[in-house]
């Protein structure tokens, strides 16, 4: 995800630097970067100059403490509280007060992130929608205690990067994964129920609902492991509501190792 | 006029029709553009009248009793024995309305449901005792009619009316919390999952109280918890226009808040109508 927003700042004319603490995990994303900027590579709207001015935008970085002129620093560390709270109170400690400080968590409290910082009302949560370049949205999350100013000032930023905002209280899921529960959790229940296949799910959802994709091809990308993960947490975060219940097949199915598309087996077979 | 035209126009093929207003009004240009006179179920003079070509009765209603029952009796009785009847099992599976009529083998159920009568295919529920000629029949007028049949187990909410009805009622969940606007989850769901239309103005096309009614379907024959109603999405389907769309004017506004501060203490009323000024300004 880290790699991919760098990717779309760059192309967005805005200078990032590309935090890892491992410098060969850096040249890699670079590398991959370049190879995805080179496919678009034309003579009229991204020449080869261009794709030289943006690679020349993305600064390598493999000190956190270099990170302090930065006026935004979006996070994309794993999903785990505790790694995400160390960072914060690192960069909290190495940061003017004036920058924003945001993570990209999908499924963790922003307010529990922001808690590890003397000034919680600077960070926020920005959540982009893969695939990170052509999905036009991301959807700003809000603490507790974060601020209108630091709400306003990533708007803007998510303006720049060409993308509309939408803006979401720190809930369970927030809006897009609290509402795509249901999608997902009704499609798996009438599976599981022997109501229909997921084959003819999918094709009635796209079809006959317009949706750009049925719930199984979804699940099947993103990782039917995965998805069962983050079903189950936002379960235990909604406090066990039934709303939210995940389902066994995509447990048995995980430990089955039909993961999806990149296990080569899930709902479908790849 | 009309009735004499049915009797005399040769070589037409009719549809009775029978159920809500919204489902008849979004399917007829489909029938009529593919050359079937429509004609409504209690005109029963011009039903017997069109004898053999009447080619089906179509019950299309969101109705979960008497109404529906009626409907199909009316069009049992005056249909002739060789039509099918096609009627909506979204609230009420096919099977149970098959046990309504005196011949069940002529009942089809059909995923008959607001905004998504137009699509290339549509869901089937087809009961044990429907005749396979009966099943023949109806493949051969859908496909006629551009759409597939797919074919699905027969309960309430079928396929994607009851998907359509857990995200709208999440939605409405998420609106009453607070967590959103009613646009910003609109445009939240279109542009970072990629649905056709929003949650809120899905719902709201498609018609609160029907929503409300197919939820309360599935609750009851299911037994679960999850398919109960937001209070704001029943408030809702009482009131039968979109919560925000009452409020006209700023005036308005200024009345409903000051109505609203007449209850609250003095000292508190400030806060109060500033904060709930902010929220009915946000899902304007």
């Amino acid at each position: 995800m880290g790699i991919a927003i760098a990717h779309l700042a760059a192309l967005n004319k805005c200078t990032v630097a590309l935090y890892d603490i491992n410098d060969e995990v850096i040249r890699r994303a670079l590398e991959g970067i370049r190879v995805s900027l080179a496919h678009t590579v034309n003579d009229t709207t991204f020449t080869k100059d261009d794709l030289q001015l943006a690679l020349e935008r993305i600064k390598k970085r493999t000190q956190l403490a270099d990170l302090d002129t930065c006026d935004i620093i979006i996070e994309a560390a794993m999903e785990d509280l505790r790694v995400k709270k160390d960072l914060f109170k690192k960069l909290d400690t190495i940061t003017h007060y004036t920058t924003r400080l945001v993570t990209t968590t999908s499924s963790l409290s922003i307010t529990a992130i922001a808690s590890a910082t003397k000034k919680p009302e600077r960070v926020a949560g920005m959540r982009f929608f893969e695939p990170v370049l052509s999905r036009d949205l991301i959807e700003i999350v809000t603490g507790i205690n974060t601020s209108d100013e630091t709400t306003d000032a990533l708007r803007a930023a998510a303006g720049k990067l060409g993308k509309r905002t939408i803006v979401s209280r720190d809930t369970p899921g927030f809006v897009v994964n609290r509402i795509q529960s249901q999608f997902f959790g009704e499609a798996l229940r009438l599976l599981e129920s022997g109501a229909a296949s997921a084959a003819a799910i999918d094709r009635i959802v796209q079809l006959q609902g317009g949706f750009e994709s049925g719930p199984f091809r979804q699940i099947d990308t993103m990782g039917v492991d995965v998805h069962f993960e983050e079903s189950y947490s936002l379960f235990e975060r909604m406090f066990t509501d039934p709303r939210y219940r995940p389902h066994d097949i995509e447990r048995r199915m995980s430990d089955a190792g039909h993961r999806g598309k990149k296990t080569k087996k899930g709902f479908y077979n790849y | 006029m009309k009735k004499k035209n049915t009797e005399h126009a040769h070589g037409a093929r009719y549809a009775a029709v029978a159920g809500d207003e919204q489902l008849i009004r979004e399917f007829r240009p489909l029938l009529e553009s593919k050359g079937f006179v429509l004609l409504m179920a209690h005109d029963t003079h011009a039903i017997r009248a069109a004898g053999a070509a009447l080619a089906a009765g179509l019950e299309l209603s969101m109705s979960d009793g008497s109404t529906k029952k009626d409907s199909l009796l009316l069009l049992e009785e005056h249909l002739p024995a060789s039509a099918m009847i096609v009627s909506s099992s979204v609230t009420v599976t096919a099977a149970r309305q098959a046990s309504w009529m005196r011949h069940p083998e002529r009942l089809i159920g059909l995923c008959a449901f607001p905004t998504l009568m137009n699509g290339p295919l549509a869901e089937f529920a087809i009961p044990i005792g429907t005749a396979a000629s009966i099943v023949r029949s109806a493949h051969a007028l859908f496909a006629e009619l551009g759409i597939e049949m797919v074919t699905v187990q027969d309960r309430v909410g079928m396929v994607l009316p009851g998907i359509l009805a857990q995200i709208i009622n999440e939605a409405f969940f998420a609106v009453q919390y607070n967590v959103a606007t009613p646009e910003d989850i609109d445009t939240a769901m279109k542009a970072g999952a990629g649905y056709p239309k929003g949650p809120v103005e899905w719902g709201e096309t498609i018609g609160f109280p029907n929503i409300v009614r197919l939820l309360d379907a599935m609750r009851s024959e299911s037994g679960e918890e999850r398919y109960r109603v937001a209070p704001l999405l029943r408030e809702l389907s009482v009131s039968g226009t979109f919560w925000h769309a009452n409020i006209a004017s700023e005036a308005a506004v200024q009345e409903v808040l000051q109505l609203g501060d007449a209850l609250q203490p003095d000292a508190d009323a400030s806060a109060h109508t500033q904060g709930r000024e902010k929220k009915i300004k946000r899902t304007r």
